[in-house]
């Protein structure tokens, strides 16, 4: 047949948008880092993602780019989101629902371009996988209400969390990920059921699933002692948000059917492959019928965008969207008609015009009984905290909203001129002059022979006449009965003869719902997840076990099922794994399934019944547990679980809280779990401690002693009063503050019970507080000075307990220029005697640790044979420096000259080192501040800052000094130092068998590994030669040819001034 | 407020132009500066709101009950229990058909297509979809152009208690050739209103008759069967 009135390859087209017939506008930004938390977002701009309905995309390709994004908005056009928010606001939810969830996505390390292609290599697969299965960590982050903009980027849930990394479109799965998530080739074809009575449909189906849900949370919950429900809130708040999730995707269904564009019975149906095959009648070319459909789909959507009005794609105000005054529309259940606004008209007719008000009324009124619902669902005690108040509004009416026929004429009609009260003309009369021609566009033209189906001249003639048909109809209904609204159902009669506008003969919306097919085939499954037993849904088994890996902690019930040989091939796994990457997901994976199975202890007859695991309670016969004692900074389940592995981590304390490490070799990788805001504002914390049941004690500048639940990530309330908060607390969180600076803090055990040993700095005095596990309150039981001059402020700094609970020591540093010079040790029986005071301090040992010493910190070896310490020393020593790199030319300069010293813990004698000065030296560093021992007994230690610039000789670039860790060896001598980008300013070294983390002031954490080569020569002493860059090993900077912390990589970086680090 | 109740008055609380604009504003009046929207809440018992223009649904006092949730609900049968009836041409259905007296047409709208978004080409364009663009050709007419434009002008005749559906019909400008979508105004061919009439005279409602006669085989336009593949 002859090709007719098809204009191919026209040029790219400049002045349009790719977009059309969205509902309420959805947007999508890409980011650097899009797991910020949203109140971080906002302050940034993203790029647009791909396929952005309202503009063009700036970055990326649909599909996978934009599942790696973040549904949100930072210029107001989030309507489907915002109304989420709004509702549930309105609901009475507590706000933190909407508040950023980050999850840990086990993943499969799959090659990019076996996802998309055009990712690049730095993209990776995000979608879940087996827990056995995995080799990838992914840290994914989104916030509830971005979800209502989801089916605008992805077909359904489950094809968001598998990152949009396929083709959910039946009879179109080789298309590619890509394409198939591009508006403009794919998804735009398959929205029928954005609009009602499917959109309707949809809406009450995933209502319903999120309802249910709900119900299932409230009975998860349950199952819980309430005693016990804190402790175990993540999984309960999982669940919810889960609940939560599929309520806001099921919303985006609700407000599709409020916009006025929508209002009406849109040809066709989700399921593009259910369209009728018009066969080569209508369309020319060798072509399948899936082709011919996929173009049919194509050509009904575009027509369908003109009764929608195409203001979104061409920007000019055009009815049914645009709120003319002819846009009314009956709410169902309604008798009478109201005026209406549709796409892109949130913001500026809805809300605030008080024309529009019935309409904002009744649309947010539905969204709140709908959220509310599902809420309410969760039963009388959620996690997230009751709703307040008691809703009215119901969800009668909710859906079914139909426009006028007076306004469905004007939909059909041309407002031509793009502006306000521009020409209006029915569509009939502008195809007299002129026919109608179909164009392929964009880079859509190129994805597939389907799109390059032309139209006969038949087809051309049946398109140009069925829309004539449709004006026809259209002005017909309207004249004759303009307030009605039969016109959208196209299901109208005119003089007694039904007559059903079609295009293509692809019928109205309604046809399409047959109750034995899915609504569509791309829908999510039904409940149970994940072992779905919708027998409609495709792929109902596989697409709820993906949901039920993303919200995997949503699901711990599901899982705890898990025996013990299952979580023994967890532990296997890590042993198997052959990359760091590998490691770091088998890692996460064993720590995130093992801590709801792990008892502290060392087995069955002998654990803490008092911290049983989350599977505890929800689990069954077959639940299995593995025992893990806690030892030091190991507690905690996470710990725990970490522990039993066979993997290390680390608590990383800063200004904005306690962040959560996972130390794999030169990798540290960020817990997904956002930090706990643990640090109270304006001031910094100093150290921490860990209770052998898991809450961590951190001590900060102004005194306060933050109490933290590690398994439960909150701090914890110490008057065990909810109804008292200290400001800036949490709710109901009452703060200890025993002194006005505390520093350091150790855990001494007495009697089966545990004390906090804390050091007042501003007092010189040592605070023992009890906080044996079976207290709600842990209460100050003594203080009692420990200085040696009660006269005058020693600055007491640190404390460490041995191991048996002999003693302990606290270390005095003084002032620069008069340093303490001082250690305290305490008799810990006499310490933790609440009831009896005095004798506490046994001795002081002074003047031992050379020229005169400012005592720091201190950290005890695996034997706890040695303690190490660290001493500022008043003034700066003189060194000679070489002024030019190769030559002989020198200078004198002032450099820091501190001191690391070990002392004997069984002598109290201070121990030598085999260097010049017999201690470990810090030239040309000062301020030493952090100690940490490698389990074969190297002692690491940072120092506060170097000098700058550095090198002195010119023509080179400084390098930037901040601080420098070097590596003693008790047999041998010292190291080289290790320069930072960052200043050392607290306790954050951290030392395993095979690397050195180090956290500075610059928020970043540095692995360095602990091999010979990179200490460049650990027999060597620095401390003797003439310098050029011999004070300087590790790093070292090809091109400037000098050790450089640039030259270090940065294995995390957290954001903020780092200023605590402990195993854990 | 310890309890929270999701009424009119509380959601006009927060629509910052509640009972400070004008309902009768035009239809597009940007909102002013003072009007951005705000999430505060306070002051919902002292908005004054004028409750007739509100359905009432929303504004039941019924706590919500899940019981309520019910597939369906409101959509299709809302429509049927709230459209208007009554068409206002039926009144002549029953009637015999005389012919009535020639009126005046009035013509087509006049349409400027520069109007319309243009691509790069200089095509004006009527919609674009997924992937694809309907675009208007002013070069190559048919059949269907001639149905457009004898549709049009019964469309646009058609007046309820102005100008009736049988005076439209039979006083539509008579296409002068047998390719009517070639002459320089809009028409009907004879055949048309022989057609309409007829089914008239049998007792077809007007609308019926009307709709019949343009869109359905064998069609009065000629050429037009054939240009559509024999489509009923």
């Amino acid at each position: 047949m002859r090709r007719s009135l098809l204009l191919l390859a026209l040029p790219a087209v400049v002045s349009l948008q790719p977009s059309v017939a969205h509902a309420w506008n959805s947007t999508c930004r890409t980011y650097p880092d899009p797991t910020l938390d949203t109140v971080d977002l906002a302050k940034l701009t993203g790029a647009k993602c791909a396929d952005s309905p309202l503009v063009g995309a700036t970055v990326g390709e649909p599909g996978p780019w934009t599942a790696q994004g973040r549904y949100r908005s930072d210029d107001g056009q989030d309507e489907h989101s915002a109304i989420f928010r709004r509702v549930v606001q309105l609901a009475g939810i507590p706000a933190r629902v909407l508040d950023t969830q980050h999850v840990t996505v086990f993943a499969f390390d799959k090659p990019a371009s076996s996802i998309a292609g055009t990712l690049g290599a730095a993209t990776k697969s995000i979608a879940p996988v087996s827990f056995t299965n995995t080799t990838l960590a992914r840290h994914r982050a989104f916030a509830v209400d971005e979800l209502a903009m989801l089916p605008d980027f992805s077909y359904s849930l489950w094809d968001w969390a598998s990152g949009n990394e396929t083709c959910p479109l039946s009879g179109y799965e080789g298309d590619g990920a890509i394409a198939c998530h591009a508006f403009e080739s794919h998804m735009g074809m398959a929205n029928a059921n954005h609009f009602p009575p499917q959109a309707d449909r949809t809406y009450e189906r995933l209502h319903k699933i999120a309802v249910d849900r709900a119900k299932q949370c409230a009975a998860v919950r349950v199952k819980i002692p309430a005693a016990e429900r804190p402790r175990h809130r993540v999984y309960l708040e999982a669940c919810e948000i889960e609940s939560l999730a599929v309520e806001a995707v099921a919303q985006h269904y609700l407000q599709d059917t409020w916009s006025t564009g929508h209002m009406w019975e849109r040809w066709g149906t989700a399921d593009v492959d259910r369209y009728p095959d018009p066969g080569f009648e209508l369309f020319d070319g060798t072509t399948t019928a899936l082709d011919r459909r996929r173009y049919t789909a194509r050509v009904v959507g575009a027509i369908a965008g003109i009764v929608h009005g195409m203001e979104p794609a061409f920007g000019n105000q055009d009815a049914m969207c645009y709120p003319y005054p002819e846009i009314s529309f009956w709410p169902a259940m309604s008798s009478t008609p109201i005026r209406g606004a549709g796409d892109v008209h949130l913001a500026d007719f809805v809300r605030v015009n008080p024309d529009f008000t019935t309409q904002d009324v009744k649309l947010m009124s539905c969204g709140a009984a709908s959220v509310r619902e599902v809420y309410d669902a969760l039963g009388a005690d959620p996690a997230h905290g009751p709703a307040s108040g008691t809703l009215t509004s119901t969800l009668a009416g909710c859906v079914g909203h139909r426009v006028t026929n007076t306004a469905y004429d004007r939909g059909v009609g041309i407002d031509a001129a793009g502006v306000s009260g521009g020409t209006w003309v029915g569509l009939a009369a502008v195809l007299f002059p002129f026919s109608t021609a179909v164009v392929a566009t964009g880079a859509a033209a190129a994805i597939s022979s389907g799109w390059k189906l032309g139209l006969t001249s038949v087809g051309a003639s049946r398109m140009h006449e069925d829309l004539v048909q449709l004006s026809y109809v259209a002005e017909m209904r309207a004249k004759d009965a303009g307030s009605a609204n039969d016109m959208s159902t196209l299901d109208v009669s005119l003089g007694g003869l039904p007559v059903q506008p079609t295009i293509f003969g692809v019928a109205r919306n309604s046809k399409y719902l047959d109750a034995s097919l899915p609504l569509a085939k791309y829908q999510d499954p039904g409940l149970p997840w994940p072992a779905s037993t919708d027998t409609l849904t495709p792929d109902a088994v596989g697409r709820s076990a993906t949901l039920a890996n993303f919200f995997h902690r949503s699901h711990a019930a599901d899982y705890c099922s898990m025996g013990t040989p299952a979580l023994d091939t967890l532990k296997l796994n890590v042993a198997g794994a052959t990359t760091a990457s590998e490691t770091e997901a088998k890692c996460k994976v064993c720590t995130e399934i093992v801590s709801r199975h792990l008892r502290v202890g060392t087995g069955p007859s002998s654990y803490d019944t008092r911290a049983e695991p989350v599977c505890k309670h929800l689990g069954d016969a077959s639940t299995g547990y593995v025992y893990q004692q806690a030892s030091g900074t190991i507690a905690g389940p996470r710990a725990l679980a970490r522990k039993w592995c066979g993997c290390s981590g680390a608590a990383a304390i800063t200004d904005k809280g306690w962040f959560d490490l996972d130390l794999i070799g030169a990798t540290v990788s960020r817990s997904s779990d956002p930090p706990i805001a643990s640090t109270p504002a304006g001031t910094q914390p100093r150290d921490a401690a860990i209770t052998g049941d898991g809450r961590a004690i951190v001590t900060h500048s102004d005194g306060t002693l933050v109490f933290l639940d590690l398994a439960s990530r909150r701090e914890l309330d110490t008057d065990d009063d909810p109804t008292t908060t200290t400001p800036g607390a949490p709710a109901g969180v009452t703060r200890l503050k025993p002194s006005t600076a505390t520093r350091g803090v150790a855990i001494a055990e007495r009697t089966g019970k545990q004390f906090a040993l804390v050091v007042s700095q501003g007092s010189d005095e040592l605070v023992v507080v009890d906080v044996s596990a079976d207290l709600k309150k842990p209460s100050v039981c003594k203080r009692f000075n420990i200085g040696r001059d009660s006269a005058k402020n020693e600055d007491a700094w640190d404390v460490v307990v041995m191991p048996d609970q002999t003693k302990a020591y606290v270390s005095f540093r003084g002032t620069v220029s008069a340093p303490s010079d001082t250690l305290a040790v305490i008799d810990v029986t006499k310490a933790t005697d609440c009831a009896t005071a005095g004798g506490e301090v046994t001795k002081y040992l002074s003047a031992i640790f050379g020229s005169k010493a400012g005592i720091g910190s201190m950290a005890l070896d695996p034997t706890a044979k040695r303690l190490a310490l660290t001493a500022r020393r008043a003034g700066t020593c003189t060194a000679t420096v070489r002024t030019t790199k190769f030559g002989s030319t020198t200078m004198d300069i002032a450099v820091g000259c501190d001191s690391v010293i070990l002392l004997d813990t069984t002598t109290d004698a201070v121990v030598s080192v085999p260097t010049t000065t017999g201690f470990f030296g810090t030239l040309p560093t000062f301020y030493p501040y952090a100690l940490a021992w490698t389990p074969d007994g190297k002692l690491a230690y940072g120092m506060f800052q170097g000098p700058d610039p550095w090198p002195m000789y010119p023509g080179v670039t400084s390098v930037g000094l901040g601080g420098a860790v070097r590596l003693g060896d008790p047999a041998v001598g010292q190291s080289y130092n290790v320069a930072l980008k960052g200043t050392i300013i607290g306790e954050t070294l951290i030392a395993t068998k095979d690397y050195l983390y180090v956290g500075t002031t610059s928020g970043d954490v540095t692995a360095l590994p602990l091999t010979t080569a990179f200490w460049n020569d650990l027999k060597a002493d620095p401390e003797t030669t003439l310098h050029g860059t011999s004070w300087y090993g590790g790093c070292t900077d090809g091109t400037a040819g000098v050790p450089s912390p640039k030259a270090c990589p940065t294995a995390a970086s957290l954001g903020s001034p780092i200023r605590v680090m402990i195993q854990n | 407020m310890s309890r929270l109740e999701l009424t009119l008055a509380a959601l006009l609380a927060v629509s910052p132009l509640a009972g400070c604009t004008s309902s009768d504003a035009p239809p597009g009046s940007p909102p002013t500066e003072d009007a951005a929207p705000t999430e505060d809440t306070s002051g919902a018992d002292t908005t004054t709101v004028d409750s007739t223009t509100v359905d009432s649904t929303v504004l039941d006092s019924t706590v919500l009950d899940s019981t309520e949730v019910d597939s369906g609900t409101g959509s299709d049968t809302s429509l049927d229990d709230a459209s208007p009836t009554g068409d206002a041409d039926d009144a002549a259905v029953d009637a015999p058909y005389l012919r009535p007296d020639a009126i005046t047409v009035p013509s087509l709208p006049a349409f400027d297509a520069a109007g319309l978004p243009k691509d790069e080409a200089g095509v004006p364009t009527l919609a674009q979809g997924t992937g694809i663009r309907v675009v208007l050709d002013g070069t190559t007419k048919g059949p269907v152009n001639a149905l457009a434009g004898c549709a049009a002008l019964i469309s646009g005749c058609y007046q309820p208690g102005v100008r009736t559906l049988d005076a439209c019909v039979i006083s539509m400008p008579i296409c002068a050739t047998a390719e009517p979508w070639k002459e320089a105004s809009p028409c009907c061919p004879t055949a048309c209103v022989e057609r309409y009439e007829t089914m008239r005279k049998a007792g077809t409602p007007a609308q019926a008759a009307a709709y019949t006669m343009l869109f359905k085989s064998p069609r009065c336009i000629p050429g037009l069967d054939v240009a559509l593949g024999g489509k009923p």
